[in-house]
């Protein structure tokens, strides 16, 4: 007859096999990743593309510490539920080393939380979020991609010098939007003491009303715009505008709008003059960049975007983690990530030990059109640490540890 | 806020429920006649708009290409619309409505992945329908001349649906003569 400890012992016995089985050192580094896959397609394919370059790269140089590098890839349905399931499954069924990756703010978050609980390093790679770094901060938490206050900074200069007294924000309502807004309200009304916000759209992602929604703003008759769309709500806000003469003398700011993966799509509507963060790709000259973009042209046929870029640079630091820490132990982990400095396409990055944030810049330009096609113009690149608050005022936000 | 604002956000929401007319009509129309709820009709029309999509760029962004483009994407459509009631449908008419909607659901998974699969992951924005591709001026806004076309086709439509099913011999199939699954529900109830 079965008994508890008959299992027991079979269980101890299987768990040896399975130690022993695959000669120890040359079983593969799994590295967990989860993203909204099949919710933003746009961005993740080439994301994909980007994280599979790295892995082969790395791979190919002979992996990390002796043994094959893996990325076990989910689908997080784009829900924090879901995601929070997958991260388990990804956890006690594959027996990946930490996790990596996500797209939307909330599922971020939501996958943040969830590394603080189960004590495991998690490399968000997109979510853009303040809060991810600042507010819900936890010390297993570090972020790649330069996150909306920091894009928002880089636009502001723009945004002071044309003066512009009436604003009207238009945003996807959910937590990306919700902090892009915040914190472009907050760094131009100190900055531009006397600013008003006339008006507000909070529109949910993916489903906007483009034509009530313009109209809305337009009757706020603001001088100036600020928008955080991306995708495909941009497209329908972009042609309802233009075709509603919203637009005509009013400046309008977009995050990301700049990204090829949102501007490439608007072909010859692409809005003439926008100020945006995106990644002018065919214009950068940097070597690391150079040697990037032929990698992924002959892997894939096909030119990067910013997608490509995040997969590839977030796969990197995971890479460099394992590297410094000399081992899979999470202490050790999260401690090499703290000050962890790599290169990645978009020149040297840091993760601040004060916050965990990357110190990865973004481009920052206007969009034009030439041949039916938009571009971004007078683009200029500003490095993540110079649009970052100071040191005091991260402290008071982060919560302490 | 001003009449003229209120006016025009009174026509967007009626070209928007127009549209969603259109949808919904042919939903309710399989609804009438088949009994299921098909989960897929959304996927049906995302089919349509890429397959109006793809063949402008073969047809040329000329208005014959455009107006032709979209009456061929609509027949293709049909046809796949015939091949999923020839391949699923017919056989979960008697099925408990639990499968039905579990076997049309995954008709949604499986377009949504060949969609993927054949148009790729970027977002595809069409050209603008020729001859109605400008704005509009009412009381001193501007409106684009689509929404108001939208507006008109919904009730075109909604008539030669209702003369259809109730002055022709087709409309009265769906009645009667065609005993159907189940309870050989009237076609449009």
């Amino acid at each position: 007859m079965l008994t508890r400890n008959h299992l027991l012992a079979g269980a101890a016995a299987l768990a040896a096999l399975s130690l022993a089985g695959p000669a120890g050192a040359q079983a593969p580094i799994k590295i967990g990743e989860l993203n909204s896959y099949k919710n933003f397609p746009a961005f993740l394919e080439p994301y994909k593309k980007g994280v599979d370059l790295a892995v082969d790269e790395v791979n190919a140089a002979g992996g990390v510490l002796g043994r094959k590098l893996e990325i076990v890839s989910r689908d997080d349905n784009g829900n924090p539920g879901d995601a929070v399931r997958v991260a388990e499954e990804l956890l006690s069924r594959e027996g990946v080393s930490f996790l990596i990756g996500t797209f939307p703010s909330h599922v971020g978050l939501a996958v943040s939380d969830f590394a603080k609980q189960r004590k495991v390093l998690f490399i968000a790679a997109e979510p853009l979020t303040d809060k991810l770094v600042w507010e819900a901060g936890n010390p297993y938490t570090f972020r790649l991609r330069t996150s909306t206050y920091m894009q928002t900074a880089m636009l502001i200069p723009d945004a002071v010098k044309l003066d512009k007294k009436r604003w009207a924000i238009v945003y996807p309502n959910y937590e990306y939007g919700q902090s892009a807004t915040a914190a472009f309200k907050k760094l131009l009304s100190a900055k531009q003491p006397g600013v008003e916000f006339v008006a507000e759209q909070a529109t949910p992602l993916g489903k906007i009303d483009a034509g009530a929604v313009v109209q809305a703003l337009a009757d706020a008759k603001p001088d100036a715009i600020f928008s955080s769309l991306f995708g495909a709500d941009l497209a329908k806000f972009v042609r309802e505008g233009a075709q509603r003469g919203l637009f005509k003398d009013v400046a309008v700011f977009n995050l990301l709008a700049g990204e090829p993966e949102y501007l490439d799509p608007l072909k010859e509507e692409a809005p003439d003059g926008w100020y945006v963060t995106g990644y002018p790709w065919s214009e950068i000259k940097t070597p690391e960049h150079g040697k990037f973009v032929a990698a992924y042209e002959a892997k894939y046929k096909d030119y990067p975007r910013l997608g490509s870029v995040v997969g590839y640079s977030t796969v990197i630091s995971a890479v460099e983690a394992i590297k410094k820490a000399g081992s899979l132990d999470q202490a050790k982990l999260i401690a090499a990530m703290s000050g962890l400095k790599h290169m990645t396409p978009f020149g040297a990055i840091e993760y601040r030990p004060i916050d965990h944030q990357s110190t990865m810049g973004a481009y920052v330009g206007r969009i034009g059109v030439k041949d039916g096609k938009g571009y971004m113009k007078e683009w200029r690149f500003v490095d993540g640490k110079d649009a970052l608050p100071s040191d005091a005022e991260v402290m008071k936000m982060r919560p302490k540890n | 806020m001003t009449f003229s604002s209120i006016l025009i956000q009174l026509l967007n929401g009626l070209a928007s429920a127009s549209s969603l007319f259109l949808v919904s009509a042919g939903l309710s129309l399989i609804f009438g006649v088949t009994r299921i709820v098909n989960f897929a009709h959304g996927s049906l029309y995302m089919l349509g708009l890429y397959g109006a999509y793809t063949l402008i760029e073969v047809l040329g962004r000329t208005p014959l290409g455009f107006w032709s483009a979209v009456a061929l994407a609509a027949l293709a459509v049909g046809i796949a619309g015939v091949l999923i009631e020839v391949l699923v449908l017919r056989r979960v008419y008697r099925a408990p409505e639990l499968f039905q909607l579990l076997a049309t659901f995954a008709v949604v998974l499986v377009i949504k992945d060949i969609a993927l699969f054949a148009w790729g992951p970027e977002d595809l924005v069409g050209p603008r329908a020729p001859g109605f591709d400008t704005a509009v001026e009412i009381l001193g806004k501007r409106i684009p001349s689509y929404d108001l076309l939208l507006i008109a086709i919904g009730p075109v439509v909604l008539a030669i649906l209702w003369l259809l099913l109730t002055r022709t011999r087709w409309g009265g199939a769906g009645a009667g003569g065609d005993p159907g699954p189940r309870d050989g529900g009237r076609a449009g109830r």
